[in-house]
């Protein structure tokens, strides 16, 4: 009965066409793969920006077209919620993890989108963490780091692997707990 | 005659939705009955010209809807209100009026007065400056029928428009059908045989994408003096006639 | 018409979107630039440069606001009013686009009039100020145009996200031909701002941009109209975008940079007016005099103060340059030349010291203290680039990767200089710097 129902969940989601959309952008990544490797903006930028997506696939993919009939029928949906993300999250490192993805970035950002969606809607859940992008490409146009900027700092960093982590275990409470509005 | 269909056909794939149907109609209130997925609403649509026939003629307002030419001055003296109203939540009543009757193409110099005059018909006045994302929905249900009424139409089609309304809107409502009926064709899609009986002047009944019944409401509630289901006669009326298709 | 248009722009998206656009500009380093010289070239390309944070949101609202009647189910209400969908649609876009329009000009404006009363040279360059608006409305019609041919919960988020992508990958465009493709991307600076100072602006980018831009745009009102039901016209408009993006790309591909480091185009160029703008330096400084574009004259003080430092452990050491140049040169060009005289670029400063964005600058000009005259950073053996290190850190600053790549043992030998007593040191330097420059000295 559960993988039925886990079945139905995964068909209203249209969870095949959140993860083709995530093999897209990873496969987009990995084309420009030599790209976006130096310190500058727009390098930044140009890393962070496929992150963006995956993190708006995982959480525009939240959405459910049933609304309250929904909320008020199902007390699985929290769990039906951070099993999809759990498990959009594992293929998007996956297919990222092939380009070279910092694997902390892709965490954080998901994190960063998955709470945007929780507050906002999914329609508006990459309005900040675009944002928050262009500002750190911002810092890194005057080559400064300050400590909220985490995608800037190296790979070792372990304060800004904690921020990113943190990011996305937030996100995914969040999501889980309320979905996206 | 305002409405002249011949043949009217409407299919969805293999679904035939409305089945090679006649009917004439002129000024007055028709009232259309059915079971749900008679075939009401996709008739509905197709003399709204929300979607074109698969097959039959149709004359509306003197004008072919599939002729372009036709179209435009058909769409400004329509009005119709869909079973499900969309509408934009950020847009206040009066907002929301004044957008269709523009889109309309009521002259400008017109456009203020009307939507004014269609607010106060449907008893919105006071909530004109009111977002419809903070109406109830039957406040957003006569907002739909302001829009629909806002360029006086010729041909008013209006698909389940009581859904929402509480009794004593339903009575004020039934009112302003009639009272539009006298120089127009309003033709109303409806579950509640109590609203034909009080508004129409005429009744069809749909079952199977065909009308099995056109006549009067007394004549409708004639057909069901000895029938035993339903507790008014128009719902005897209505019960009988399904029957007797059905069988 | 006019009234429809009113209501969109009341209930517009975009509107919402006008205090994130707020935001943008103040997070987007046009800020810290304004507190640096004023140059009127540099201001309309930090203005232009903003396209690449308000585009994607300019596309992501008017995506949004493109498929509100299939999302608000109003697609069937609104089928059946007599005023053509093309007309209806493009009332939508153009409200959408006036308020992104509006969102990049009301900012830009206050840019230029903050600018008007501290610039030192040149005046505003319209064609990157119109490019950065033409980009902004052209981001907006895009993102309509997707939304209206493909309805949906992504359609937004990817389209916003997914410019963003284009608008960078241009602005990486470096060298090559391919590459140049990516100039046309309005966040690629369309006018090289040593061409505002040093020569007459080369138009020939910023014109090809706002072609580009104004192609967008065509093809996406092509595209909404065609999605309306007018086919032929849309088809026409949106085929007659398409090949003006297709032309402006392959004339920019045709191009190569000139002296000015712009990029000529050779079907636009005016070879003719290519020649370097007269002026008269301003020069300052003790140990060596510095010389700068009167343009560059307020931060004088300063770059004559740090240039001074870095070569005050030469001071009467043979062969030391006696003045240093500002000019329209590249890093790898900075030399002393046998008359004595250092050429390097333009220095950004921060406040009253060098910029970070300095240190390419700083570390070649070391380099050029301690090479052979002619002689180019790159040329640069181990026992020149300890000299330089210990040049730079001695000043106060730190050494960069990309012309002072440094091993331990260079390291050392720059620590091992600065251990000495100054006495020993200046004895050291004024025997060795000729071998040094003539690559034959040992480490320190």
């Amino acid at each position: 009965m559960t993988i039925r129902l886990i079945g139905l969940y995964t068909r209203s989601r249209r969870v095949d066409w959140c993860l083709a959309v995530i093999a897209v952008t990873a496969g987009l990544r990995w084309m420009v793969r030599t790209q976006g490797t130096g310190p500058d903006a727009f390098a930044i930028l140009l890393r962070l920006v496929p992150l963006i997506a995956a993190g708006v696939v995982v959480t525009a993919g939240l959405a459910g077209p049933f609304g309250l009939v929904e909320r008020s029928a199902s007390t699985w949906l929290p769990w039906l919620r951070c099993g999809q993300v759990l498990a959009t999250t594992l293929v998007a490192s996956g297919a990222f993890a092939l380009s070279g993805t910092s694997m902390r970035d892709l965490a954080g950002f998901i994190g960063l989108t998955l709470l945007t969606g929780a507050a906002l809607g999914p329609a508006r859940c990459w309005t900040v963490p675009l944002g928050y992008a262009l500002a750190c490409a911002g810092e890194a146009y005057l080559d400064e780091q300050p400590w909220w900027a985490w995608p800037l700092r190296a790979a070792g960093d372990t304060g800004a692997l904690a921020m990113g982590m943190a990011l996305l275990v937030a996100g995914v409470v969040a999501a889980s707990a309320t979905g996206t509005r | 005659m305002n409405v002249e269909a011949a043949g009217l056909t409407r299919r969805f794939g293999r679904a035939i939705a409305v089945d090679a149907i006649d009917l004439n109609l002129g000024p007055g209130v028709y009232g259309l009955l059915g079971p749900n997925g008679a075939g009401k609403t996709t008739l509905l649509r197709m003399l709204a010209t929300a979607i074109r026939p698969t097959a039959g003629t149709l004359r509306l307002l003197g004008h072919d809807p599939t002729d372009r030419a036709g179209r435009r001055p058909l769409r400004q003296r329509l009005g119709y209100l869909p079973q499900e109203l969309g509408y934009y939540p950020n847009f206040t009543v009066f907002e929301f009026v004044e957008y269709f009757a523009l889109l309309r193409e009521i002259p400008p110099a017109r456009v203020r007065s009307a939507v004014v005059a269609a607010i106060e018909r449907t008893g919105l006045g006071e909530r004109a400056r009111s977002k419809l994302k903070s109406l109830s929905g039957g406040m957003v249900r006569r907002v739909g029928i302001a829009q629909a009424i806002v360029n006086d139409p010729g041909l008013l089609l209006l698909d389940e428009p009581t859904a929402g309304l509480d009794p004593e809107q339903r009575v004020g409502f039934r009112a302003l059908l009639r009272d539009i009926g006298v120089s127009s064709t309003v033709l109303v899609s409806t579950h509640l045989v109590e609203d034909v009986g009080a508004a129409c002047d005429r009744v069809g009944l749909m079952l199977d994408g065909k009308i099995v019944f056109q006549g009067t409401p007394d004549e409708l509630s004639a057909r069901g003096q000895d029938h035993p289901v339903g507790d008014a006669p128009l719902e005897r009326g209505y019960a009988a006639v399904l029957a007797a298709a059905r069988s | 018409m006019t009234r429809l248009l009113r209501i969109e722009l009341r209930r517009n998206a975009s509107l919402v979107l006008l205090p994130v656009i707020a935001v943008l500009w103040l997070i987007w380093p046009i800020g810290p630039h304004l507190t640096q010289i004023a140059l009127w070239g540099s201001r309309s390309m930090d203005i232009q440069g903003t396209v690449i944070a308000l585009g994607p949101f300019a596309a992501g609202a008017g995506a949004w606001t493109a498929y509100r009647e299939h999302r608000h189910g109003a697609c069937d209400l609104l089928a059946t009013t007599p005023r053509a969908a093309a007309t209806r649609g493009l009332t939508t876009l153009a409200a959408s686009a006036v308020w992104a329009a509006l969102g990049y000009v009301a900012p830009a404006v206050v840019i230029l009039v903050i600018t008007s009363q501290q610039a030192t040279w040149g005046h505003p360059l319209v064609l990157p100020l119109l490019d950065g608006l033409l980009a902004v409305t052209a981001s907006s019609a895009l993102g309509f145009a997707c939304g209206r041919l493909v309805p949906g919960r992504f359609t937004a988020p990817l389209v916003a996200v997914g410019l963003l992508g284009l608008l960078t990958l241009g602005a990486e465009a470096k060298t090559g031909h391919v590459a140049f493709v990516g100039a046309l991307s309005p966040a690629y600076p369309s006018v090289s701002l040593d061409a505002s100072v040093f020569f007459p602006v080369q138009p020939d980018l910023a014109v090809l941009q706002c072609a580009g831009a104004i192609g967008v745009t065509g093809a996406a009102l092509g595209a909404t109209v065609w999605h309306a039901g007018a086919r032929r016209i849309g088809l026409a408009v949106a085929t007659t975008g398409v090949v003006l993006v297709g032309a402006a790309a392959v004339l920019v591909s045709s191009g190569h940079r000139g002296a000015d480091n712009a990029i000529m185009v050779p079907a636009l160029d005016s070879v003719g007016v290519r020649q370097p703008l007269p002026y008269t330096p301003v020069c300052g400084g003790t140990l060596l005099r510095v010389c700068v574009h009167p343009a560059y004259e307020v931060k004088l003080a300063v770059l004559a103060s740090a240039l001074n430092r870095l070569a005050a452990p030469l001071a009467d050491t043979p062969g030391l340059p006696h003045e240093i140049d500002e000019g329209p040169i590249y890093l790898s060009q900075v030399t002393t030349t046998h008359s004595g005289v250092l050429e390097i670029p333009p220095v950004f400063i921060q406040g009253d010291t060098l910029g970070p964005e300095s240190t390419p600058v700083n570390d070649t000009t070391a380099l050029a203290f301690v090479d052979a005259p002619g002689e180019g950073p790159a040329q640069a053996d181990d026992a020149q680039r300890a000299v330089a290190l210990y040049l730079i850190q001695q000043a106060g600053a730190d050494a960069g990767p990309e012309f002072i790549p440094t091993s331990p043992a260079i390291r050392a030998a720059a620590a091992r200089l600065a251990a000495r007593s100054p006495a020993a040191r200046h004895t050291w330097l004024a025997t060795h710097i000729v071998a040094v420059r003539a690559g034959t000295a040992d480490l320190p």
